[in-house]
C-alpha cells in the first residue's frame, strides 16, 4: 500500500510540474460548463421561443383538457410553450416555414376514446416542424414529459404517448443518425487540431526541430509540409466517414465530391488551429489537453453535436450573423448539412464556404505565422 | 592547416544578467581537429551556438573564412554540420529515411541525399540497418546514426559535440576511428569531457571556463606547461639515506623531488621532463649518483584541466 501511495505521489507531483497540463486537466469540467452557458445560458428563456401551433381535432374532451396541459405546463416558474390554437392548418405550417413557431401539434380525432379505452394508442399526436431546429427538439422533449404526466392522470398509465415526428417539406425523412452524420464528421474533423500539435510539439521536445533549424528549411516550407501532410490525411479521412456512413445506411442525395472539398477546406483551418496550440504547448501532455479543449469549443458551439440556440448579431445580406460564425466549425457543419442532407449545391452555400475558406486560410496564415515566429527563427 | 576557417573575434553572450561568454577570441584551422574543452556551465554550448549562427552574440562577431557572418547566415548552414551531445532522432523514420530527409532539409537532392546516406551507413558499419527503424537501434548505433546525420549534407565544418557519451569501448573506438577519417578532408569541433579523447584526437585544445578561453595550444605543449608536471621514478642503486643531495642536483630541472627510502625509489616531478630526461640524468650521474629503471607517468591533459579549472564541482 505504501508504494502505492508513493507512486500516486509521485504521479501528482509530476502533473503539477506540467503546469499547462495540469491547470487544462483541472479546469476542463468548469471550462464545459462555461462553454454550456455560452451556448444556452443568455436567452432568457427557452419557453419563450418555443411556440407551438395546436390543431385539436379530438372528438372529446380530453384533446382540450391535454391542451389545457400544455398551456400549464411550467419550468422554473415560466409556461413552458406558448400555445396558438384555432389557426387553420396552412397557416399553421406557414408559421413553421417563416421561424414563428417550434412545431404544429396535431391531436387526433380519437383522442378521447382511445384514452377513455385506456389505450393510447392508436391516439398517436403528430409534431411537425423542422428537426434542425433547436426548438423542435425541446419541444419533444417537453411534450414527452407532459403527455406522460397528463396519460398517468388520467388513466394511470406511466407512459408518454406515441408521437409521430413528420418533418417541413426539403427536411426529409431523417433519423438521428442521418441528421447527425455532417457534424459528427466536423467533430472527427476537429480532431486533425490535436494531431497536428503533437506533431509539432513531438519535433521540439524530440530536439528534431533544432535539426530542421540548423538546415536549409524555411519555417515557411516546414509549417507547408505539416499542412499538405495533414490535407493527405484528410483526404483518406473524409472519405472513409463518408464510406462508413453510407454503409451504415446513411444515403444522401447531395454532392460527395463537394462534401469532400467542404472537409478538406476544413481541415486545413484546423492544422492552422494545431499550429497555435503547438506555440503554446510545452509539453505532449499539454498540446493534447489544450488541443482538447480548442476541440471542445469548435464543436459544441457550432452545433455539431446538438443544435444551438441562435444568437443574432445583425443581418448580412440576408444572412443572420451569429455568435458562432467566427467558428469555422459552424460553416462546415452547416454547409455539409446543406449539402448532404438538402442535397444543395455551390449556390446555396455560398455564404457558408466563402466564411469557411476565408476563416480556415486566414487560421492557417496566423497559425503559421506565430509558430514560424516563436519556435522556427533562431535567436538571431 | 593554416588557413583559418572560422573564427571568433571579442564575442560575447549573457543570460539574465549571468555572463555566459566574456570576449571570447578564438580561431579554428582548416582541416584541424579542434577540442573546446571546459566544466559544465562554462560557455561551451553558448559559444558553439554562436559559432554555428544559433545564436546572436550581444558583441563581437563571427567570421567565416575572414567574412564577418550576421543574422543567421544562410551561408554557415550549409557549410557546418552539427552532432548534438543528445541523440536526436526521428524514432519512426528509419536509418536511411532520416539521412535522406535531412539531407534534402539541407537542399540535395534526394538522389544525392541517398548517395551520401549510404556511404555514411557503410562508413559507419550501420548498413545493414538501414531500413531499421531508428528506435530499434542500440544507444550505440543510434549514437553513431548521430554522427551521419551531421555529415549527410557534407559539410567543411562539423561539430561534434560529445560523441563519445555513453558508447561501449568498442563503439568509442569505431567513432574516434571515424573522426579521425575525418580530419583534414573536414574541419571538426570536437566538445568532449573525456580528455583522453580530446588528446587522441584534437590537434589543438582550447580551455574554457566562466565563460573565457584560459589556454589554446595543442594538448603536447599544454601538458609541458600547465599542470603539476610529469613524474619520473627513478630506482637508484646508491644506498642513500636522505634526499638532499638529490634535491640540490635537481633544484633548476624539477618542481619536486622525494625519495622512498625502502624502495630507494626518487620521485621527481618536473613539466615536460620527458623533455628534460637526459638533463635530468646527467645531473643525477655528476652528483655521484647511479640511476636504474626510471618509470614515467606523464602529466595528462585531465591534469592540465583541473589545474585551471579547479577541483570543484559544477553545476
Amino acid at each position: 500500500m505504501r508504494k502505492t501511495l508513493t507512486i500516486a505521489v509521485k504521479t501528482l507531483l509530476e502533473a503539477w510540474r506540467d503546469r499547462q497540463l495540469i491547470i487544462v486537466y483541472l479546469a476542463f469540467p468548469a471550462l464545459m460548463v462555461l462553454v454550456y452557458y455560452v451556448g444556452f445560458g443568455q436567452s432568457t428563456s427557452m419557453a419563450s421561443f418555443i411556440t407551438v401551433v395546436v390543431e385539436n381535432r379530438d372528438r372529446g374532451a380530453l384533446g382540450a383538457e391535454f391542451v389545457q396541459a400544455l398551456h400549464a405546463a411550467m419550468f422554473d416558474g415560466q409556461p413552458v410553450f406558448t400555445i396558438q390554437e384555432n389557426i387553420p392548418p396552412q397557416q399553421g405550417e406557414i408559421s413553421l416555414e417563416e421561424g414563428k413557431a417550434a412545431a404544429l401539434l396535431t391531436i387526433p380525432p380519437d383522442f378521447s376514446a382511445a384514452l377513455e379505452r385506456k389505450q393510447p394508442t392508436p391516439a398517436e399526436i403528430s409534431l411537425l416542424g423542422d428537426p434542425l431546429t433547436d426548438t423542435y427538439v425541446f419541444t419533444f422533449s417537453f411534450l414527452n414529459e407532459v403527455s406522460r404526466t397528463f396519460i398517468d392522470a388520467k388513466i394511470n398509465w406511466q407512459q408518454p404517448l406515441p408521437v409521430s415526428l413528420e418533418f417541413l417539406p426539403n427536411t426529409g425523412k431523417l433519423t438521428d443518425f442521418q441528421f447527425g452524420v455532417p457534424g459528427m464528421m466536423v467533430f472527427g474533423l476537429t480532431f486533425g487540431l490535436i494531431v497536428t500539435a503533437l506533431v509539432l510539439v513531438r519535433e521540439e521536445t524530440s530536439g528534431t526541430l533544432q535539426r530542421i533549424r540548423l538546415s536549409k528549411a524555411s519555417g515557411a516550407q516546414m509549417m507547408g509540409g505539416v499542412a499538405i501532410a495533414n490535407l493527405a490525411l484528410g483526404v483518406v479521412q473524409a472519405p472513409l466517414a463518408f464510406v462508413t456512413a453510407l454503409a451504415c445506411g446513411f444515403r444522401s442525395p447531395g454532392s460527395l465530391p463537394l462534401a469532400l472539398g467542404i472537409t478538406l477546406i476544413f481541415n486545413l483551418g484546423m492544422a492552422g488551429v494545431g499550429f497555435l496550440v503547438a506555440c503554446f504547448s510545452r509539453s505532449e501532455g499539454a498540446a493534447n489537453g489544450i488541443g482538447t479543449v480548442v476541440m471542445v469549443v469548435y464543436v459544441f458551439l457550432s452545433g455539431a453535436v446538438f443544435p444551438m440556440p441562435t444568437t443574432p448579431l445583425f443581418y448580412l445580406g440576408g444572412h443572420m450573423v451569429q455568435l458562432y460564425d467566427i467558428l469555422p466549425s459552424m460553416h462546415a457543419g452547416e454547409a455539409l448539412r446543406r449539402v448532404l442532407i438538402y442535397g444543395d449545391g455551390i449556390p446555396s452555400i455560398a455564404y457558408e464556404l466563402t466564411l469557411l475558406v476565408i476563416q480556415s486560410l486566414l487560421l492557417l496564415a496566423l497559425g503559421a505565422w506565430l509558430y514560424q515566429r516563436k519556435m522556427l527563427k533562431s535567436q538571431y | 592547416m593554416t588557413n583559418t576557417v572560422l573564427q571568433a573575434e571579442s564575442l560575447s553572450k549573457s543570460y539574465h544578467g549571468l555572463q555566459a561568454v566574456k570576449n571570447l577570441t578564438m580561431a579554428v584551422l582548416e582541416g584541424e581537429v579542434f577540442g573546446f574543452l571546459g566544466p559544465n556551465g562554462a560557455g561551451k554550448t553558448t559559444t558553439i551556438n554562436m559559432l554555428c549562427g544559433l545564436l546572436r552574440p550581444d558583441s563581437g562577431r563571427v567570421l567565416l573564412h575572414g567574412t564577418p557572418l550576421s543574422g543567421g547566415d544562410e551561408r554557415l548552414k550549409a557549410l557546418v554540420g552539427v552532432c548534438p551531445q543528445n541523440i536526436v532522432l526521428w524514432e519512426r523514420l528509419t536509418c536511411l529515411e532520416q539521412l535522406v530527409f535531412i539531407g534534402q532539409m539541407y537542399g540535395l537532392s534526394a538522389g544525392l541525399a541517398r548517395q551520401n546516406g549510404l556511404r555514411l551507413l557503410a562508413e559507419l558499419d550501420l548498413e545493414e540497418k538501414r531500413d531499421k527503424l531508428a528506435r530499434t537501434l542500440s544507444g550505440g548505433m543510434q549514437r553513431r546514426l548521430n554522427v551521419a546525420m551531421a555529415l549527410v549534407h557534407d559539410p567543411q565544418i562539423v561539430v561534434l559535440d560529445e560523441p563519445e557519451a555513453g558508447l561501449d569501448p568498442q563503439s568509442r573506438v569505431k567513432v574516434r576511428e571515424y573522426i579521425q577519417s575525418l580530419a583534414r578532408r573536414k574541419t571538426v569541433i570536437l566538445t568532449t569531457h573525456n580528455m583522453d579523447e580530446a588528446d587522441r584526437l584534437a590537434d589543438r585544445v582550447a580551455i574554457i571556463d566562466h565563460g573565457e578561453l584560459l589556454v589554446l595550444d595543442t594538448p603536447e605543449l599544454l601538458k609541458q606547461r600547465v599542470g603539476e608536471g610529469d613524474v619520473l621514478e627513478i630506482h637508484l642503486n646508491n644506498g642513500l639515506t636522505g634526499v638532499e643531495t638529490a634535491q640540490k642536483a635537481l633544484h633548476s630541472l624539477a618542481s619536486e623531488v622525494s625519495l622512498d627510502l625502502t624502495s630507494q625509489v626518487l620521485r621527481v616531478r618536473s613539466l615536460n621532463a620527458v623533455g628534460r630526461l637526459a638533463d635530468i640524468l646527467e645531473a643525477l650521474s655528476a652528483a655521484g649518483f647511479k640511476p636504474g629503471q626510471v618509470n614515467l607517468h606523464a602529466n595528462t591533459l585531465e591534469d592540465v584541466f583541473i589545474q585551471l579549472t579547479g577541483r570543484r564541482l559544477r553545476e
